[in-house]
């Protein structure tokens, strides 16, 4: 039995992988069978995996980087020495800090709001969502804790296939056409990193990424790589001017898949930070790279939020509204590599990334949680089209607080979430760049006027001569989790950054903890 | 250096097809096209002129060396597999697309979108 | 960061709970004693208040998208639906990403 434990306890990485992939396949086996047992067995699966994913956490916070090779047991055989002397990495590596903890949180707290509020959303027929649902939530997990650049694209890849399934679930007559898109901008997004990594593969012979970063030389071929992996990393993750996907795959796809996708593109977000400052660390020029993601950071922010609103469309808005909400992730990180390793990063430059980082937690739950109204609002009315909804708030009071939690947040009030990182951008992004914050602030002030509209038209007015259909209790559960996350994340900002936040950044700076896997051996 | 011109020019056509073709299942056949480039780039990082397969009993005995890297070979496969995959999903989507829409043109798919 | 009281957001949340209370005891000091049909009933238009003169959500921000109207149709002409200038943009920003990583 202390075996079994021990012997989990030394797997969590590859079991948090694992478990919703084997579930996958068991779900579809079973779906044959009886139908009633899809949704537990999904559910359990999803269960059982985010609880891997917490105490993979508070392994990390307690002990540091945790790696594991797949396939060995035995860490020293994961090189081989060559005759020249040197050691080269093997093995397919999982390594997970700080930061992959972070965002392994985020899709731990995603995918169990997402299936609890599936089970009436779905409709029971529909097995097939469950299986995709999970596999697209293994592949998520895969891309934050993978230690090796050729995993990184399969799993982008099979976070696309499962995506791109997911979003047709429901509709049938919009989705295939903005699956399709989907799935050729990930899959040229994809193909094109794979270019960059094999660019990489050809001069050092390795795929591993904390072995790559300490042998990276920075030569044309290098500079060539880093260029084609951050355009086709800033793609998936939805920046201006490479979002137009983005409101197709999120306004057609069904709203709980939308807040699922949401995560999705912050994985690509991540990989992006993480070829930045882990891969491409040690021989960067910091600043280049620094103000292509401010620049991509701040096109996105004002594009987005311009967009959304004129919208007709209620996830369509939203859509445009996480693109915008990206660019400030994006500026907050940006401007924190610009000036990293100058004395300005200490001033100003880590609470910028900080900042960032935290918005990356702040924006999957509020935005979460407005994309699950949105899909409220649709099973309700049975329509996405603003023009035809109004005075919902007669009949749905707990659907309306719930938005007005997500929509206050989003537009950066107090004390919701979404205030306490977006002063961290405005503050340390005003000591970098006065200009930068302005377009930050004014942004928000466009973000707040949008969801007004939202609010005004769809859940004031007079009552609706038809009456809408009542939410489930499981659909409430899952917002009124999300709102209580919100507000805590919201009451308690301190807490989090100084336990959640600082980790992520310190792990992204401090280059040599998560390349020093190899230095022991 | 042949080979590298080649992938250059399988990338540049492919992507030539996707910006400029307006038939979807040109534009699949154009992604089908980069796919094949990159492919062959990779398995052209560890190939060696006169190079057996990477399985030790098939090499002869004392050339073990002049067998080509097995990993670009795995990499490749795998890659193959997932455009495999991509193109089967990406033809069911635009023969969806044709059911709802009658037509295969993206400028026409759009147009009927946007109104 | 959130140091100080005026950054504490627990300090706001009994801020707004006394303020909440003190605005329900200065409301109790006047009588209850008037006519609670029509008279409570927020005054719109004189009109009667119906589902079809309700504004739709497209008349919202109208002045806001006809001052920047040159700027929407511009982008509208970018968001076309169309998946060839999807990846038009996106090699657009490739080659661009590519030119500045190279060139610096």
């Amino acid at each position: 039995m202390i075996d079994l434990v021990a012997l989990l306890l030394d797997n969590t990485l590859s079991l948090i992988i694992v478990t919703p992939l084997m579930g996958a396949f068991v779900t579809e086996l079973v779906a044959r069978i009886n139908k009633k047992w899809v949704f537990p067995l999904a559910l359990i699966s999803i269960l059982v995996s985010s609880s891997f994913a917490f105490l993979l956490a508070s392994q990390v916070y307690s002990g540091g980087v945790v790696s594991r090779a797949i396939e060995s047991d035995n860490p020293a055989k994961l090189t081989v020495s060559l005759p020249s002397g040197s050691l080269l990495p093997i093995r397919i590596i999982l390594e997970a800090d700080g930061m992959s903890v972070l965002m392994a949180i985020i899709v731990a707290i995603m995918s169990l709001v997402v299936i609890i509020y599936s089970r009436k959303f779905i409709r029971k027929k529909l097995t097939l969502f469950y299986p995709l649902f999970l596999i697209m939530v293994s592949g998520t997990y895969g891309m934050m804790l993978t230690g090796d650049l050729f995993n990184l694209f399969v799993f982008i890849e099979i976070v696309s296939i499962s995506g791109a399934g997911l979003i047709t679930a429901l509709d049938r007559k919009r989705a295939p056409d903005s699956a399709f898109k989907f799935l050729v901008m990930s899959t040229i997004g994809a193909l094109i990193i794979l270019t960059g990594i094999g660019l990489l593969y050809g001069q050092y012979d390795s795929l591993n990424i904390a072995f790559l970063a300490k042998s990276i030389h920075w030569t044309f071929l290098d500079k060539v790589a880093f260029a084609l992996m951050l355009a086709g990393l800033a793609m998936k993750a939805g920046s201006v001017p490479m979002h137009m996907w983005v409101p197709d795959a999120y306004g057609d796809s069904p709203a709980p898949v939308s807040a699922f996708f949401v995560v999705g593109s912050q994985a690509s977000l991540y990989a992006l930070f993480r070829i930045c400052f882990s891969l491409f660390g040690l021989s960067l020029n910091y600043v280049t790279a620094g103000w292509i993601l401010i620049i991509l950071g701040v096109l996105s922010m004002f594009v987005g939020v311009t967009m959304a609103l004129p919208q007709k469309d209620i996830k369509r808005l939203m859509a445009f509204h996480a693109v915008s909400q990206t660019g400030y992730m994006l500026l907050g990180v940006g401007v924190g590599l610009t000036v990293l390793g100058t004395p300005a990063f200490a001033a100003f430059g880590f609470k910028a990334m900080e900042g960032g980082i935290f918005h990356v937690i702040n924006h999957a739950l509020y935005k979460g949680l407005l994309f699950l109204t949105a899909g409220a609002i649709f099973y309700a009315t049975g329509t996405r089209k603003l023009n035809d909804i109004r005075g919902l708030a007669h009949y749905m009071p707990w659907t309306t607080v719930f938005f007005m939690v997500g929509a206050f947040s989003i537009a950066g009030l107090p004390p919701f979430n979404g205030f306490a990182s977006k002063i961290l951008i405005y503050e340390s992004v005003y000591a970098f760049n006065p200009v930068l914050s302005a377009i930050a602030m004014l942004v928000s002030i466009l973000t707040l006027a949008s969801f007004i509209k939202v609010f005004y038209s769809a859940f004031l007015g007079p009552k609706p001569s038809k009456k809408p259909k009542r939410i489930p209790h499981s659909m409430l559960l899952a917002m009124l989790l999300l709102t209580l996350l919100i507000l805590f994340f919201g009451l308690f900002p301190e807490l989090i950054i100084n336990n959640l936040i600082k980790p992520a950044v310190m792990a992204l700076v401090n280059v040599s903890a998560y390349v020093g896997v190899f230095s022991g051996v | 250096m042949l080979v590298y011109i080649t992938v250059a020019l399988l990338i540049a056509f492919g992507l030539y097809a996707i910006m400029f073709k307006k038939n979807l299942i040109k534009i699949v056949i154009g992604i089908n096209l980069i796919e094949a480039g990159v492919n062959l780039f990779l398995i052209s990082l560890g190939y060696i002129q006169g190079g057996y397969a990477p399985i030790y009993t098939l090499a002869p005995e004392g050339l073990w060396k002049n067998m080509v890297l097995p990993t670009p070979q795995a990499l490749t496969l795998t890659s193959i597999v997932i455009g495999l995959a991509t193109t089967a999903l990406m033809l069911s989507f635009v023969i969806m697309i044709y059911k709802n829409y009658k037509t295969v043109s993206s400028k026409e798919v759009g147009r009927l979108l946007s109104d | 960061m959130f140091e100080g009281i005026l950054w504490d957001p627990i300090f706001f949340l009994w801020l707004l709970s006394l303020i909440a209370v003190l605005v329900y005891l200065f409301g109790r000091l006047w009588n209850n004693s008037y006519n609670k049909g029509e008279q409570v009933e927020p005054f719109l238009s004189g009109n009667e208040e119906q589902e079809s003169n309700y504004p739709h959500a497209s008349d919202m921000y109208w002045g806001f998208t006809e001052a920047l109207k040159d700027y929407y149709v511009s982008m509208k002409e970018m968001h076309s639906n169309v998946v060839n200038d999807y990846v038009y943009w996106f090699v657009v920003v490739l080659a661009l990403t590519m030119l500045v990583v190279v060139v610096s």
